[in-house]
C-alpha cells in the first residue's frame, strides 16, 4: 500500500491534492474526506482553532494506523494532510484519501481512520474565540 | 548499596502544560522504576496533575505502554489529555 502522511502548518489546497493523485488501471474507487473547522465550538462562536501536535509520535501512530489499514482492506494507496498552526474557519484541518478496487473497503478504512487518529494520534485543539463587545 | 538513579525526561503536551507550568522536566527515578510509579511522582510534583489523573494519556518515546512498563535511561515520557485530531 502506497502511504503520504503530512503535518503542514499550509492551508490544504484540494485542487493541487487532486492534480497529484495517482492510482492503478485496477481501481475503482477514490474516497476522499476534508475535515472543516467549524463555526461553533463548545456551544461559542470561534474565528479559528489553533492545532498543536506531537509531530513525531503523530507521525508515529498514524504509521501504525495504516498498517493496520493494510492487513484489514485492499487499499491501493493513503494520502492524508493534517494542519497545524492556526486554521481558520471554513478551511480544511484534514484531508484523506483512500484508493481502492471497491468503494465499501475505501469508506470503511476512511471511517476507521478517523476514528482511530481521534482515540490515539496526539493533536489537540485550541480554539480561538471570537471577541465579544 | 547504593541506589542508580536513572534521569528520564517528562514531555508535557496541550494544557498540561499550563497545569505544570513547564513543557518539560527531568526526574531522577530508581533504576526498575515503573511508568506507574513515574506518574505518581509526577504527581506529586506537580499537585494540579492530580485532577487529570483519569484523563491522562502516557506515552513511552511514541509508544503507549502499559503502566508496569519499566523505564530506562534516555527513554522519555510524553503526558498529555485526550486527544483530538482532525
Amino acid at each position: 500500500m502506497k502511504r503520504s502522511i503530512k503535518l503542514t502548518l499550509e492551508p490544504i489546497v484540494e485542487s493541487s491534492l487532486i492534480a497529484e493523485r495517482k492510482m492503478s488501471r485496477e481501481m475503482g474507487a477514490v474516497n476522499y474526506f476534508s475535515g472543516i473547522v467549524r463555526e461553533g465550538e463548545e456551544g461559542k462562536t470561534i474565528k479559528a482553532i489553533n492545532y498543536e501536535a506531537f509531530d513525531k509520535m503523530v507521525l508515529h501512530q498514524f504509521d501504525l494506523i495504516l498498517n493496520e489499514i493494510e492487513e484489514r482492506w485492499p487499499i491501493e494507496s493513503i494520502r492524508l494532510v493534517h494542519r497545524t498552526g492556526t486554521v481558520k474557519v471554513n478551511e480544511s484541518s484534514l484531508w484523506i484519501e483512500v484508493i481502492s478496487p471497491h468503494r465499501t473497503e475505501a469508506f470503511e478504512a476512511c471511517q476507521w481512520l478517523i476514528d482511530e487518529m481521534k482515540k490515539r494520534v496526539p493533536i489537540w485543539k485550541h480554539p480561538i474565540f471570537t471577541k465579544v463587545d | 548499596m547504593k541506589q542508580i538513579l536513572i534521569d528520564i525526561k517528562v514531555n508535557f503536551f496541550s494544557y498540561f502544560k499550563d497545569l505544570t507550568e513547564c513543557e518539560s522536566t527531568v526526574l531522577h527515578l530508581p533504576q526498575g522504576t515503573n511508568l506507574d510509579q513515574a506518574l505518581s511522582v509526577i504527581r506529586q510534583q506537580y499537585p494540579k496533575m492530580e485532577r487529570m489523573k483519569r484523563s491522562t494519556l502516557a506515552a513511552v518515546d511514541l509508544e503507549y505502554v502499559a503502566k508496569n512498563h519499566i523505564l530506562k535511561a534516555g527513554e522519555e515520557i510524553s503526558l498529555f489529555p485526550p486527544v483530538q485530531g482532525g
